[in-house]
């Protein structure tokens, strides 16, 4: 962890790009269970720096100029996988915000219980949950 | 680059609103860190105090037997439990909100009017400032409850 400016930070933190961030920003909550921590604006109210947590894990996210995201691009290009305690329940809370999957919740060989998803645009997420507590 | 003109940081405390806005307001001097970088003069601030109500002022307190010393920031909006705003000396805008979360109070400290400061201080604001202020009260409220 790092801390600065008041904020602890993971070692690792993703740097979400989004053509739209304030709407990025609703999906994650509502259906992802992130919560807002930090968010910098210009004077025009243009959103230039953000930040979400859920957990122990933090995201940033922007907007940069001209940016296309992985639905106009045509692909994805990267996968965000998140450790949660009840997958089963992240699950519910992203298909009740109508959620677009990559499969439903499923035992994995590897030791985990997880599911994929994708984000309004189009950036895979995983979330996972191990089958056995500390080991 | 230049700097954003508004910051924006959200903390989640386990005490309802109204005692979240009283530890905000009442306990300022216990929370707010003492530092080279945190008052006007650092050497002469011996206290931090609110005064209470739209109009009250935030004070550097210098005498603590009259409770006098400079005025850091004025009170314009005083909603206990819901809100807090303050325009500072330098003309930018706090604004605390206190909002019902579950068991706990959602807390936002949103300082605006950055663009209207010189670079420097506006750098200085946007990198420490609010984000600062709201974790020094955000630690202090989880380690009040854990006792």
């Amino acid at each position: 962890m790092t801390n600065y400016g008041g904020l602890q930070y993971p070692t690792l933190c993703p740097y979400l790009y989004y053509e739209d961030t304030a709407k990025a920003m609703e999906f994650l909550e509502r259906a992802f269970g992130f919560r807002e921590r930090f968010v910098s604006k210009d004077d025009d109210g243009t959103l230039r720096h953000v930040e979400m947590e859920r957990g122990g894990a933090v995201v940033m996210m922007g907007s940069p100029p001209d940016h296309k995201n992985p639905k106009h691009l045509g692909q994805v290009t990267v996968g965000i996988y998140v450790h949660v305690d009840d997958v089963d329940k992240v699950y519910e809370q992203a298909r009740a915000a109508g959620t677009e999957f990559d499969g439903e919740p499923a035992d994995q060989a590897y030791g985990v219980r997880s599911f994929g998803a994708r984000d309004p645009e189009g950036h895979q997420w995983w979330f996972a949950q191990p089958l056995t507590a500390g080991n | 680059m230049t700097q954003p003109a508004s910051v924006r940081v959200t903390v989640y405390v386990a005490v309802d609103p109204i005692t979240a806005f009283e530890i905000f307001t009442e306990e300022i001097d216990v929370w707010y860190r003492r530092g080279p970088h945190h008052f006007f003069d650092p050497a002469r601030a011996a206290a931090i105090r609110f005064e209470p109500g739209v109009g009250g002022r935030l004070v550097e307190v210098y005498d603590t037997c009259t409770g006098e010393g400079r005025e850091m920031a004025r009170v314009t909006v005083w909603e206990p439990g819901q809100r807090l705003h303050l325009r500072d000396t330098r003309n930018t805008d706090i604004d605390v909100t206190f909002e019902a979360a579950g068991d706990e109070t959602k807390v936002t400290l949103e300082h605006r009017g950055l663009e209207r400061l010189p670079a420097a201080e506006a750098e200085s604001h946007a990198r420490f400032g609010g984000r600062l202020l709201i974790a020094w009260f955000s630690d202090h409220l989880r380690e009040r409850t854990r006792t």
